[in-house]
């Protein structure tokens, strides 16, 4: 059987760890709108690279440590 | 509703105000003028929304996310627009239907409204549900 990926995220935690950030804050720290980052969030959008790389940047982190691969039967 | 969604309605309100002007008062008969009237109020409406739109509205720039949708809706209503087309063609070969029936302001009117607002409305639907590339 296939397995299906999923990309997960630790957005909304590392919000929350950078002194509770709001979703507005991050959006304009990346350049993308606040309805993108809400998206980003419940896993309804995954991200370009660029976007990706954006947002890691925003937190100091690796990209790693904010998008992480799920798979699913 | 976010901006990008008002935007959307931006296009398609005024077209609805405008299809409804058209059936409802303007559209007697095969009246070219009336499709040009039809137009200029549809125009006349959309700037006057969008300067609403832009005065009570925190303007917010577009994103890939924006992009991608916007994309998506107007690959939906070009596929709608081709096939339509596709029928015309068919209905003017096969005289189905009369040329003053094919080319009347009416049935314009219907498929702009028709196929803008199936563009419309998946763009509301792919701004409130998920995307992908």
């Amino acid at each position: 059987m296939k397995t299906k990926m999923k990309i997960g995220n630790q957005v909304r935690r590392l919000r929350f760890e950078h002194g509770e950030m709001t979703q507005q804050a991050l959006a304009e720290k990346v350049g993308a709108t606040r309805q993108t980052v809400l998206a980003i969030e419940g896993g309804k959008y995954a991200p370009s690279l660029e976007l990706a790389f954006r947002i890691a940047d925003a937190f100091g982190v690796g990209v790693e440590e904010v998008f992480q691969r799920e798979y699913s039967e | 509703m976010s901006y990008q969604e008002k935007l959307i309605c931006g296009q398609f309100v005024p077209l609805l105000l405008g299809c409804a002007y058209f059936f409802g008062v303007l559209h007697v008969g095969n009246r070219p003028w009336s499709l040009l009237w039809a137009i200029v109020l549809i125009v006349a409406l959309q700037i006057v929304y969008f300067i609403v739109v832009a005065i009570f509205s925190k303007k917010e720039e577009r994103d890939e996310r924006d992009r991608l949708i916007e994309y998506k809706a107007y690959k939906v209503s070009y596929l709608s627009l081709m096939m339509l087309g596709g029928l015309w063609v068919w209905a003017l070969v096969a005289q189905t239907f009369t040329t003053a029936q094919l080319t009347s302001p009416g049935l314009i009117i219907a498929v702009w409204f028709g196929v803008e607002a199936l563009r419309t409305g998946t763009q509301l639907v792919l701004h409130r549900t998920s995307v992908s590339a």
